[in-house]
C-alpha cells in the first residue's frame, strides 16, 4: 500500500466518541469510584507484621496443643463470589473459608508450603528485593513439585493476608504484548514507546508506570497472539490510529489485566475484545471485563466492566455468510462451558451476549477469527473491524 | 488337660471340681478345677508359667471365658484373672471372636511413651483355604473338610510405631483349631512343619525394607500337643503350596499397611520439618523484637534453639494424635447385650467341644481329670440340646458342614453331638510381634483353674436409660417442666426480641435455619453433643453404678459433685490466660460448680424418676440454650412487674408439678428401681 492514511476523517470516530461520552456518564453517575473495598497497595510494614501474625497465632495453638491451621476463604464456589455491575466478580464480605490443617494427612503438606513461601516472602519484603513466581519454584522444585502448586500457594496468600501480590514481593514474568498509541515511563525511568512496529511486552510492575501518554480513541484486547500479530503485519495499529491493541496470549495474566485496567483508570477509552465466536473465547472476555473465581478476592484492581465485545459475533457469521465448512462443530465440552457461562450471574444484565450465546447454542457451530479469511485474506483488518468500529457493532 | 500341660502332670492331683453352671439370671457359668501338687517350686514355677501362657492364648480368641487363675504357695495366694469381656473383638469368617487389645499379644510392653494412642492390632484376614487331607492320615482317621484361614497382624498397631522404620523384632506364629482354642505345638525339640520353619516362605522383607533382629523365634510356642497338631503337619505339607500363597497374601497385605503408614508417616515428618524451618526462619529473621519475644513467651523458650526444638515438639505431639485418631476406629466393636441366649449357648457348646476335643486327644494319658471335665461339658451341651429348637443361627455360625471327625477312643459323647462338636475347619493366624514377650513368674503349689462364664446382662441399655417403654412422655414432660421452670427468662426472651411470634416461627420452622445450626459447630457442641455426652456419662453410666451403693436418694446429690468438679477445668483455662485476677476466677467457678451441682441434681432426679435418658438430655441442651437466668437483666428490666411475677410463677408451678409429672408410672417399669428392688433394697421413695 502506497500511502496509508495516517488517521482517518473525524466522522469514523463519532460513534466512539458517543460510546466514550456515555461510558463517562454512567462512570459519574456510579459515583467517584467503586466504593472501596478493594486491596490497596499494602506498605512493607503492613505486610511483615501480617505474617508475624500468622506466625503469631500458629506457635499460641501450638502452646494450647491445638492443631494449628491456616483459615483461607473459599475461591472455587460461586456462593462466595457477588457480582456487582460497576465492578464485576467480587468476593462476598462474609464468605466460606476452607481450613488448611497441619494434622490431616491430606493438607499438612500444603501447610507446610505455605509456611515455606511465607517465610520467602518474609525475606524479600524484609530486604525489598523481588522475585517472580517461577523464581520460587525453582528455589526448591523438588519440594513443590510443579508450577501450579505455587501459584495456587502464591494466590492462596494474596488472599489470606488481603494484600495484593505486588506487595508480597513476587512478580511474574508477563506473557501479554501491547502495540499502539502508548507511552510511560517505567519505575526505573525507562522510557517505553509502543508506537513501533513490533510489540512489547506487559511490564511485570504495572503499579510502578507512570506517565501514561495516549491519543488512542480505542483498546483493543484481542484473544490470541496470531490474530495480534496478524493485525500488526496488516498495520491496524496505524490504519485505526490512534489506538491500542493488547493481547493476554489467552487468558490473560495478571499483569495483563492490571494494564487494561490501568489504561481504563487513566484515559477512560473504550474497550474492545476480540474473541473467537467459541465459549472459551467468551470466557476470557467475561475474565477481562469481570473477572475470575479465583481471583475474584482482587476484583477492584482487576475488572474494567466497561469492556464490550466487539467480535467475532456469532450472529456475525450468519450475516456475513461464512460458508458452514469454515465452521467447527461443538463439542460436548465446549456446550458444557456454554452452559455453565450462561448460568453465571452476569449473564442475566447482558441480554445481547446471551442471545448471541443462544444463536451458538443453537447452530451448534463454533467459529475462530480465521474464518473470516476465506472472505478474503486481510477482510479482518480492511472490513470487518473498521465497520464495526464505525457503525458501533459492539455489544 | 495333661495333653495340653505336658511334663507336668507329675504329682498333680486333682481333688475337686466344681460344676455351677445353672443357667441363673446373672448368666454367669462358673466351674471350678483344683489341682493340688506337690512337687518343687522351680518345676511348678515353670509349670504355672505354660498353664499362665497357655490360658493367655486361649482368651485372645474365645473373649467371652474368662479364667481366675489362683496359686497358693504355702499358704501366701496369688490371683491371677485372665479375661477379655467386653473387649473390642474381630469377628472371624468362622465365628470366632478375635480379641484385638494388643496388651495380650504383649506381655510386657516396652514403649517409651507410657501411653498408647492406640492399644490394638488391627489383624487382616487372608481368604480361606480348603486344605487337602492325604490319604495316609485319612487313614488313620481324620476325615472332613479342613480350611485354614489366616489371619496376620502387626503389633502393637503399626502406626504407632510408623517412626520405627524397618523394624521387626519377633514373629509368633499361632494355630488356632476350628473353634478358637490354641493348637499349640509340641516341644521345640521336636521338628514342626516345614511350612513354618522359615518366615522368609511368607515374607519378602526386601521389598519392604525391613531387617530382620536376630531374635526370631519360630518355635510355634513351646508347650503342649494335641492330636490335631501331629496330624497337622502332615497336611499342611500336602498343601504346602496353598498354604503359603494364602500366608504371604495375608502378610503382604499388613506389611503393605504398615508400609503405607510409614510412608505417610514420612510424609508429614518432610512436611512438618520444613514447616518448623520457616517459622523458625521467619523468627529469626525478624527485626521485630516485642514478636520475637512473644514467639519464645508463648513456647517458654529461653532462646531460640529451645524455641525451635520446642517447636518441633509441639507439631510432632498434636499431629501425631490427630493421625492416630482414625486407625482406633478401623476395627468393629462387638457390643455385648446385642447376643441373644440361643446363640451364646451355641457358643458355649462350642467351646465347650473344643476343650473336649483338646482333652480327648490327650487319650493315651488316662485320666479321671479328663472324665470331669468332660462331664460339665456334656450338661452344658444338655441344656443346649433343650433350647436345639431355636438356633438355626448355630448353625449358620458353624459354616463348615462335618464329616467324620477325629475319632476318640472313648465315646463319652452320643455320636451326634460328637459329629457336631469337632467342627473340621482349622483358623490359622500368625501374628508378628514388634517386641518379645516375657513372663512373670510366679512360684505356685497349688492352681485353681476356674473359668467363668459370663451371661452379658440383657439389662445394661435400659439400665443406662435406652428404652422405648414411655419414651414419648418421657421426652416430652420433663422438658415441658424445665420451661415451665424457665418460664420467667422465656417471657424475657420473648419481649426482647425484636420479631413478632409468626415472623419468629417462620425462622425456626425454616429448614435453612436448622442447616445453619448443624453446621455450626459450637451449636453443635451446646445443643447436642455435650448434653448427650454429659448425660451418658454422668447419669447413663454414673447413676446405675451408684445407686446400688449408696441408694436412689443420696446417689441423686452425689452424683452431681462429680458432675460439677468436671467444669473446674476451666480454671486451668483462665488461670492460664490470665483472663481476670485469681480470686475472680476461683469465685466464678464455684459460682458454677454450684449451679451445674443443682442443675445435676435435676437431672439426675429425672434420669431416676423417668428412667430414661432423653429427658435429661433435652433439659440439659434446653438449659445450654437459655443460660443462667438473667436475673439482673430482669429486675432493670422496663416491663419489670409481669416478668418478676413470670419468675416466681414459674418457681412455683414448676415446685408443684415437679412430683406429678415426674411420675414414675408414666413411664414404664424402671429398670433402675427393679435393680434395686431385687437387691432387697426396698428403700426407693423414688420410685413411687
Amino acid at each position: 500500500m502506497a500511502f496509508t492514511p495516517r488517521g482517518l476523517e473525524a466522522s469514523f470516530f463519532e460513534v466512539l466518541d458517543q460510546h466514550r461520552a456515555f461510558l463517562l456518564a454512567a462512570l459519574k453517575r456510579g459515583g467517584e469510584e467503586p466504593a472501596g473495598g478493594g486491596m490497596s497497595l499494602a506498605s512493607s510494614s503492613e505486610v511483615l507484621s501480617s505474617i508475624e501474625k500468622i506466625i503469631q497465632d500458629i506457635v499460641t495453638s501450638l502452646a494450647r496443643n491445638e492443631a494449628p491451621a491456616f483459615t483461607i476463604d473459599n475461591r472455587s464456589s460461586w456462593e462466595n463470589i457477588k457480582f456487582e455491575d460497576s465492578v464485576g466478580l467480587h468476593m462476598v464480605s462474609h464468605c466460606t473459608t476452607r481450613k488448611i490443617k497441619s494434622d490431616s494427612p491430606k493438607s499438612v503438606k500444603n501447610f507446610a508450603l505455605i509456611l515455606k513461601i511465607l517465610s520467602m516472602i518474609y525475606k524479600l519484603v524484609q530486604s525489598n528485593t523481588y522475585a517472580t513466581k517461577r523464581d520460587i519454584y525453582y528455589t526448591d522444585s523438588q519440594l513443590f513439585g510443579n508450577q501450579t502448586v505455587v501459584d495456587n500457594i502464591i494466590n492462596d496468600i494474596s488472599c489470606m493476608l488481603k494484600v495484593p501480590r505486588r506487595s508480597l514481593h513476587i512478580l511474574s514474568t508477563s506473557k501479554g504484548l501491547i502495540a499502539g498509541d502508548l507511552k510511560y515511563l517505567e519505575e526505573d525511568g525507562t522510557k517505553v514507546n509502543c508506537t513501533r512496529a513490533t510489540a512489547i511486552a506487559v511490564p511485570s510492575n504495572i503499579q510502578g508506570i507512570q506517565n501514561l501518554i495516549t491519543d488512542a480513541k480505542f483498546l483493543l484486547i484481542v484473544e490470541k497472539d496470531a490474530t495480534f500479530q496478524r493485525l500488526l503485519d496488516d498495520n491496524f495499529c496505524n490504519k485505526m490510529s490512534p489506538c491500542i491493541m493488547v493481547t493476554g496470549k489467552g487468558v490473560p495474566d495478571l499483569n495483563t489485566r492490571l494494564l487494561v485496567k490501568k489504561l481504563w483508570d487513566t484515559f477512560h477509552i473504550p474497550a474492545f475484545t476480540l474473541v473467537d465466536a467459541d465459549p472459551h473465547g467468551i470466557e476470557i472476555m467475561c475474565i477481562y471485563k469481570y473477572g475470575s473465581m479465583a481471583m475474584s478476592f482482587e476484583a477492584h484492581n482487576l475488572t474494567v466492566p466497561a469492556i464490550r465485545w466487539l467480535g467475532l459475533l456469532p450472529s456475525d457469521i450468519k450475516r456475513l455468510n461464512i460458508p458452514k465448512g469454515t465452521l467447527i462443530p461443538l463439542t460436548k465440552r465446549d456446550q458444557m462451558k456454554l452452559d455453565s457461562i450462561l448460568k453465571r450471574p452476569y449473564i442475566t444484565c447482558q441480554p445481547f451476549w446471551r442471545k448471541e450465546m443462544e444463536i451458538m447454542a443453537d447452530s451448534k457451530m463454533k467459529a475462530e477469527i480465521q474464518a473470516l479469511t476465506f472472505l478474503s485474506s486481510d477482510y479482518l483488518s480492511r472490513v470487518y473491524l473498521p465497520n464495526k468500529l464505525k457503525f458501533g457493532g459492539w455489544i | 488337660m495333661q495333653s495340653v500341660l505336658p511334663g507336668f502332670f507329675a504329682n498333680l492331683n486333682w481333688t475337686s471340681e466344681e460344676a455351677g453352671h445353672s443357667q441363673d439370671a446373672s448368666g454367669l457359668r462358673p466351674f471350678q478345677m483344683i489341682f493340688e501338687a506337690d512337687v518343687k517350686p522351680r518345676t511348678l514355677m515353670t509349670d504355672s508359667l505354660v498353664i499362665k501362657n497357655f490360658l493367655r492364648k486361649i482368651i485372645t480368641v474365645p473373649p467371652k471365658i474368662r479364667f481366675n487363675f489362683s496359686v497358693k504357695v504355702n499358704g501366701i495366694l496369688s490371683v491371677e484373672i485372665f479375661g477379655a469381656e467386653s473387649e473390642p473383638a474381630l469377628n472371624l469368617s468362622n465365628g470366632i471372636a478375635l480379641v484385638v487389645n494388643c496388651q495380650h499379644y504383649l506381655s510386657t510392653p516396652k514403649f517409651d511413651t507410657t501411653e498408647l494412642p492406640c492399644s490394638r492390632i488391627h489383624p487382616v484376614l487372608g481368604h480361606p483355604v480348603m486344605l487337602f487331607i492325604p490319604d495316609d492320615v485319612v487313614g488313620m482317621g481324620l476325615l472332613g473338610e479342613l480350611t485354614l484361614t489366616p489371619a496376620v497382624a502387626l503389633c502393637p498397631c503399626p502406626k504407632v510405631f510408623s517412626n520405627q522404620l524397618n523394624r521387626i523384632s519377633s514373629i509368633s506364629i499361632f494355630l488356632y483349631g476350628p473353634s478358637g482354642l490354641p493348637l499349640i505345638f509340641p516341644n521345640s525339640e521336636q521338628p514342626t512343619t516345614a511350612v513354618f520353619k522359615d518366615a522368609s516362605y511368607f515374607i519378602d522383607w526386601k521389598k519392604y525394607r525391613l531387617s530382620m533382629v536376630p531374635n526370631l523365634d519360630l518355635s510355634l510356642d513351646s508347650g503342649v500337643h494335641t492330636l490335631l497338631s501331629a496330624h497337622l503337619r502332615a497336611i499342611l505339607r500336602e498343601s504346602h503350596s496353598v498354604v503359603q500363597g494364602c500366608i504371604q497374601a495375608a502378610v503382604a497385605w499388613a506389611l503393605e499397611q504398615h508400609r503405607q503408614a510409614v510412608k505417610a508417616h514420612q510424609k508429614l515428618q518432610a512436611s512438618l520439618s520444613v514447616a518448623v524451618d520457616s517459622i523458625m526462619s521467619i523468627m529469626t529473621g525478624s527485626t521485630n523484637s516485642s514478636f520475637r519475644k512473644t514467639c519464645l513467651q508463648t513456647l517458654q523458650a529461653a532462646d531460640t534453639q529451645e524455641f525451635g526444638t520446642k517447636l518441633h515438639k509441639s507439631f510432632q505431639e498434636v499431629t501425631q494424635h490427630r493421625f492416630l485418631y482414625h486407625c482406633s476406629h478401623e476395627v468393629k466393636q462387638q457390643l455385648l447385650p446385642e447376643r441373644n441366649e440361643a446363640e451364646q449357648n451355641t457358643d458355649k457348646a462350642h467351646e465347650n467341644g473344643s476343650l473336649e476335643l483338646l482333652a480327648g486327644t490327650g487319650e493315651q494319658t488316662e485320666n479321671k481329670r479328663l472324665k470331669r471335665g468332660s462331664l460339665g461339658v456334656e450338661e452344658t451341651r444338655a441344656s443346649r440340646s433343650a433350647g436345639a429348637l431355636s438356633p438355626s443361627e448355630a448353625a449358620s455360625r458353624r459354616a463348615e458342614p462335618t464329616a467324620a471327625p477325629l475319632t476318640f477312643s472313648r465315646s463319652r459323647t452320643g455320636p451326634g453331638s460328637g459329629l457336631e462338636d469337632a467342627g473340621p475347619s482349622c483358623s490359622h493366624k500368625a501374628a508378628l510381634h514388634q517386641c518379645p514377650g516375657g513372663v512373670k513368674s510366679l512360684a505356685p503349689l497349688r492352681a485353681t483353674l476356674e473359668g467363668t462364664y459370663r451371661h452379658p446382662g440383657t439389662s445394661l441399655l435400659t439400665l443406662m436409660g435406652f428404652r422405648l417403654e414411655g419414651i414419648f412422655p418421657a421426652a416430652l414432660l420433663p422438658l415441658l417442666l424445665t420451661m415451665i421452670l424457665f418460664l420467667g427468662p422465656l417471657m424475657q426472651l420473648s419481649m426482647d426480641c425484636p420479631c413478632d411470634l409468626a415472623d419468629g416461627l417462620k425462622v425456626v420452622l425454616a429448614p435453612r435455619s436448622w442447616a445453619r445450626c448443624l453446621t455450626d459447630m459450637r451449636w453443635l457442641r451446646n445443643q447436642v453433643i455435650a448434653p448427650l455426652t454429659e448425660e451418658l456419662v454422668f447419669r447413663a453410666c454414673m447413676l446405675p453404678m451408684l445407686a446400688p451403693c449408696t441408694g436412689l436418694g443420696p446417689a441423686v446429690f452425689t452424683c452431681p459433685l462429680f458432675f460439677g468438679v468436671a467444669h473446674f477445668h476451666h480454671i486451668f483455662e483462665q488461670l492460664r490466660f490470665r483472663q481476670s485476677s485469681v480470686g475472680s476466677i476461683f469465685l466464678s467457678a464455684a459460682f458454677q460448680f454450684s449451679y451445674t451441682a443443682v442443675f445435676g441434681a435435676y437431672t439426675a432426679f429425672l434420669f431416676i424418676r423417668t428412667g430414661h435418658l432423653i429427658g435429661p438430655v433435652l433439659c440439659h441442651s434446653f438449659c445450654n440454650y437459655m443460660g443462667f437466668p438473667a436475673v439482673c437483666a430482669a429486675l432493670e428490666h422496663p416491663q419489670r412487674r409481669p416478668l418478676l411475677a413470670g419468675y416466681a410463677l414459674g418457681v412455683g408451678l414448676f415446685l408443684l408439678l415437679l412430683q406429678p409429672l415426674t411420675d414414675p408410672k408414666l413411664y414404664g417399669s424402671l429398670p433402675l428401681c427393679v435393680l434395686l428392688e431385687r437387691a432387697g433394697d426396698s428403700e426407693a421413695p423414688l420410685c413411687s
